[in-house]
Order: structure tokens, then C-alpha cells, then sequence
């Protein structure tokens, strides 16, 4: 459905120099090449939903903006549901729906009624299909509360519900989600998730999502893209990234008795929690001894209240991984 | 499917014309101000000819044809195209990324992103002027001369929206264009309200082909009222005047599309 190969984006700014007069020297300086996107490569299957993860400044907005066509890559060949994004750009929009968390795609003075309404007419949905999805948005996002309020006048968490409804509105194939839940609160990012969900089993609609929210990665992508420095980092599904990054798991365990949680040890794992915590975690690589034989040795040795297995938390591997320290 | 070109411009019209009727006073402060800067040109014009009685052999009611045939042409001009002058805030605030992920042209949706109903102003007072020059001026009419009149006021408009598309398209590129919008304006206020001989001939000979302000509105009154010696280029030319503007329009709209391949998205 999204295929990208060797994407190259590079942009010329002029170089300011240092030293007197910067400013005015700066006027007469060499323009400099920066390449926010290096050579990446990526195909993402009819009903995939992905993550593109990467820090600040890794080229992430860059490469979705030449996938959804509001840039021309330098140098590459893109594709979206058969379909060069920047060539055929009135073609490709019929295809796509893109929220920006941080830029609304909506009038910005009218009530958002009339954004949907004019959606609506500009890529000819019938008027029986705009209320069965108008009567989902309002089951899903409750967008009934705020239609008639101007875009202007909308919270952060109402604007982005009113974005992502006036890009799906249409029902496009691929749906384009560049950090539409920053800034949300909890029960936004729920409502959210839960219509990507359906869109995405009801419609089989392909997601590609950009997050620094690791929950909304646990719970929504199959698959995940790392980059950083405009390079591709990582491909592939969450357990491997996981394996790969943080082969370890942690099990936790509360002693009966206060008194032993200094002596806590299997001799199988290594302690990992400071000497003195109530709580003993105890690390082991599942690889070299099963989370039975861990849990068997400690049990065997003392009187436990509670006993929990931890996974490796996304946002530590993701962390590892932008730190290149796996 | 997406909706045609028609059905889209119909659709941007309603929201831009909503948006315009949120901010009611300012529309009136713009009303009345878009009126007051070209009754300003007038008044201008007025004491030039009363101090000078003819330019450049031209008499008074002639060179008021030639202003209403100007100010008709720039009324054209405002009232469809004037949101041209906006493709800098545009490309700088990001509101361009919106315009290139909708199925409707980018450049209608620049032309629409506000609707010019302060430029009414302009209309009233430019056909205003316009009527009472064409009844002053000594010409005889046929229906002929009077669908030329039309084509020439919208061509003239074309023209002057096509220097502003073109200089809109550079935006693109360049951080910023603002000076050149001022440009543009004045040239196209100042010389094209003159019959362009009384500035010598290399003058309106760079007026002519260089920067097509003599199409504007000196040419096709040259034409109505019998002068066309005085152009110094070939009658046919002038008669061909309704022509040019939608030519260069088109190439201008060209020229602004492939420009947009350039645009640079801010925050990328």
C-alpha cells in the first residue's frame, strides 16, 4: 500500500557565521545542504498499522510529508496505493487522510460543522453515509458536544477529535497520524485509539503513525519503524525490538517480611532494585532460565506476599535504541 | 471521488464567504477603505489633469477613460485574485501543507482562503468612474467596441493578476517577496493610470513587452477612441489586447504550480 525506496530530502540553508557582524556576513554566505531524510527504504502492507518512532529532529515529519505529498523528495521513489504522491497530488488526496497534532487541516474561524460539511461535498460522500459516520464520531469521539463551536474556540483534545474525524470522513485507505495524541488527556488518547481500532479492522485502513507515546504504540502497531538522522534505525514487530534491545524480564517480588527483602537472591537473576526498597526486582534473560525456575528458587528460599513478572518497558528500549547503547 | 473543480469552487466560496461574515466591522473598515485608496488615485489624477489640461495630447475625458478603464481592469483583479498577495503568509505558516492534501487545485484554494467582499468598494467607485468617462468620450460606438470595452477590462485584470501569481510563485523560493507585492502595485497604479508616450519610447516600449502594463488599460483606449497612432506598435496588436491577459494568466497559474514543487513546509 506505502512503498518508499532510497527517500532522500535535502534542504539548503544559508549558514550563519560567527564572529562580528554575523549578521550582516551571513547575508553573503554559502547556502549549506542538510539532509533531514538519508536513503530510507520501507514498504508497509493493506492494513498494517505501523509506528514511525524516532526523536526530535530524526527526519520522521519530513519522510511522512513526502509519503503523503506535500513535499517532492530529492532523490527516491515514492508510492501510495499505486499512486506518486507528489505527481498526482489531487489523486493521491482522495486516498489519503493525514492528522497533524499539531496543525488542524480545519477552518480555523468557522464552527466545525461547516469543515465537515465542506469535507463532505469536496469528495462527493452521500448524505446517507455522512450521518451513519457523523452518528460514529459521536458514539466514538462524542464530537456532537462541540460541532457548532468554531475551531478557534476548541481545546486541544476537541480539535484533534475534529481533525481526525475530517480525515477519515471520507473513508480514505491510508490514514496518516503525525502525533495526534500529544497533549491529550487520558480519556481523549482511549477514544482515539478505539476509532483508529475500528477503522482499521472494519476498514482494513492502513495506519502509519508517528508517536512519542509508547502506550499508543503498544496498543495500536503491529509493527514499528526507528529512525534517527534521517536513517532507518529499526523495522520489525515489537517483541524483537524488545528481544533485541532489552533481552531481559524483571520479576518482582514483595517479601512477608520486610526483613528479608535485603536477602532476597536466587542466584539465578541479579538484583537490580537498590538495597533498603520494600519491593525486591529481581533481572533475568529469559534466553538462559524460564521466569518458573526464577520464581521456584526465590519462593523455595522464603515467605513471599506477592509475586509479578515485568516486561522490558517500551519506552527504555526505545530509549536504548535512540542512545545506540543495546 | 472528488468533487469537480465547479463543485469545489462553489463549496471554498461558501466557507470563505462565512468566514468573511464572522468579522463584520473589520469588513466594513475594509469597505470603506478599499474606496477611500481609489478615490484617492482619482483625486490625483483630477489635479494633474486640471493643472496640465492634456497628457500627452490626450484630453481630459480621454485620459479618464483611461483611468476607468484601469481602475475597472484592477477592480477585475481584486475581486478574484487579490488573495494572491497572501501566498507568503501561507508558505510560512504551513497553511500551504492543507491546500496540496485536498482533491482541489492549490491555486483556487489560495484564491479563496478569504472572500474579497471589501473589494466592492473598488468595484463601485471603479464603474462609477467608468460610466462617467464613457459617456464623456467622444466614441462611436458598435456592439463590436463594446464587447472589446468588456474583454479588455477582464483581460487587464488577468494581467495584473498574472504579475502578482508570478510574483506569489517566488515565494517558494524566496524567504520573503513582500517588497515586490508593493512593486507591482505602484507600477501597475502609477504608469498604467498615463498614456504611456508622454514616458518616451523606450519606456513604453519596456511597458509594452517587458511588463505588459500598456494592455492594461492604454492600449484598448487608444483603440476606442481612434488613437492607436499613438501607441507605436500596430493596431492589430492592440485590438489583440482581451487575448493577453488570459494567456498570460494561464502561464502565471503554470508557472505558480511547478513553483510549488519547492515549497519547503515549515517544520520539516
Amino acid at each position: 500500500m506505502i512503498v518508499a525506496e532510497h527517500l532522500v530530502k535535502q534542504f539548503h540553508r544559508r549558514a550563519v557565521p560567527d564572529g562580528p557582524a554575523s549578521r550582516f556576513r551571513s547575508l553573503f554566505a554559502a547556502r549549506e545542504a542538510v539532509r533531514a531524510v538519508d536513503d530510507i527504504s520501507l514498504a508497509i502492507d493493506k492494513g498494517e498499522i505501523v509506528g514511525f518512532l524516532g526523536p526530535n529532529g530524526a527526519g520522521k515529519s519530513t519522510t511522512i510529508k513526502m509519503l503523503t505529498g506535500i513535499l517532492v523528495p530529492t532523490a527516491g521513489r515514492v508510492e501510495v496505493a499505486g499512486v506518486v504522491p507528489w505527481r498526482h497530488r489531487r489523486r493521491n488526496a482522495l486516498n489519503i487522510g493525514v492528522v497533524f497534532g499539531q496543525r488542524s487541516q480545519l477552518w480555523f474561524d468557522l464552527p466545525l460543522r461547516r469543515s465537515l460539511e465542506a469535507i463532505r461535498d469536496l469528495y462527493s460522500v452521500s448524505a446517507a453515509d455522512y450521518r451513519n459516520r457523523m452518528s460514529q464520531f459521536d458514539d466514538l469521539l462524542d464530537l456532537g458536544s462541540f460541532l457548532d463551536t468554531p475551531v478557534r474556540s476548541l481545546s486541544l483534545g476537541q480539535r484533534i477529535r475534529g481533525d481526525l474525524a475530517a480525515a477519515t470522513l471520507y473513508r480514505p485507505p491510508v490514514l496518516y497520524l503525525d502525533e495526534p495524541t500529544v497533549g491529550l488527556d487520558v480519556v481523549a488518547k482511549v477514544a482515539l485509539r478505539d476509532l483508529i481500532t475500528s477503522l482499521n479492522v472494519d476498514g482494513r485502513t492502513t495506519v502509519m503513525l508517528t508517536t512519542h507515546d509508547m502506550d499508543d504504540v503498544e496498543q495500536l502497531c503491529q509493527r514499528i519503524m526507528v529512525i534517527d538522522g534521517g536513517k532507518m534505525l529499526y523495522e520489525g514487530d515489537l517483541k524483537d525490538l524488545k528481544r533485541r534491545f532489552a533481552p531481559y524480564r524483571d520479576l518482582i517480588v514483595t517479601p512477608r517480611s520486610p526483613s528479608d527483602a535485603d536477602r532476597i537472591d536466587s542466584g539465578l537473576a541479579t538484583r537490580v532494585s537498590s538495597p533498603g526498597a520494600a519491593k525486591v526486582t529481581l533481572r533475568f534473560d529469559p534466553q538462559e532460565v524460564s521466569a518458573p525456575e526464577v520464581i521456584h528458587s526465590v519462593s523455595s528460599q522464603f515467605e513471599v506476599s506477592d509475586i509479578s513478572i515485568l516486561d522490558p518497558q517500551l519506552e527504555d528500549v526505545v530509549r536504548r535504541l535512540y542512545g545506540g547503547n543495546p | 471521488m472528488a468533487a469537480s473543480t465547479l463543485t469545489a469552487l462553489r463549496v471554498l466560496i461558501r466557507l470563505s464567504l462565512a468566514t468573511e461574515l464572522q468579522y463584520r466591522v473589520n469588513l466594513l473598515q475594509s469597505l470603506i477603505g478599499g474606496a477611500a485608496a481609489q478615490a484617492t488615485q482619482l483625486l490625483f489624477i483630477g489635479v494633474i489633469l486640471t493643472s496640465f489640461g492634456a497628457i500627452g495630447g490626450w484630453s481630459a475625458s480621454e485620459v479618464m477613460l483611461l483611468v476607468g478603464l484601469r481602475m475597472a481592469a484592477h477592480a477585475i483583479y481584486a475581486f478574484f485574485f487579490r488573495r494572491v498577495i497572501d501566498n507568503d503568509r501561507v508558505v510560512h505558516t504551513g497553511e500551504f501543507d492543507r491546500y496540496l492534501l485536498r482533491p482541489v487545485p492549490a491555486f483556487l484554494q489560495l484564491l479563496t482562503r478569504q472572500f474579497n467582499l471589501q473589494q466592492l468598494g473598488d468595484i463601485f467607485i471603479a464603474a462609477a468612474v467608468l460610466g462617467v468617462a464613457v459617456r464623456n468620450a467622444s466614441i462611436d460606438w458598435t456592439f463590436g467596441l463594446a464587447l472589446f470595452c468588456g474583454a479588455s477590462v477582464i483581460g487587464g485584470g488577468l494581467i495584473e493578476a498574472s504579475l502578482q501569481t508570478i510574483r506569489a510563485a517566488a515565494a517558494f523560493r524566496l524567504a520573503n517577496t513582500d517588497a515586490l507585492i508593493g512593486t507591482i502595485d505602484s507600477l501597475v497604479g502609477t504608469y498604467s493610470n498615463f498614456p504611456l508616450q508622454i514616458f518616451g519610447g523606450f519606456a513604453s516600449a519596456f511597458f509594452t513587452f517587458a511588463v505588459p502594463l500598456a494592455f492594461i488599460a492604454w492600449a484598448p483606449a487608444a483603440i476606442l477612441l481612434n488613437r492607436s497612432a499613438d501607441l507605436g506598435f500596430p493596431a492589430e496588436i492592440a485590438w489583440s489586447t482581451p487575448a493577453f491577459g488570459p494567456i498570460l494568466m494561464m502561464l502565471a497559474v503554470t508557472v505558480y504550480h511547478l513553483e510549488s514543487r519547492h515549497y519547503s513546509s515549515p517544520g520539516s
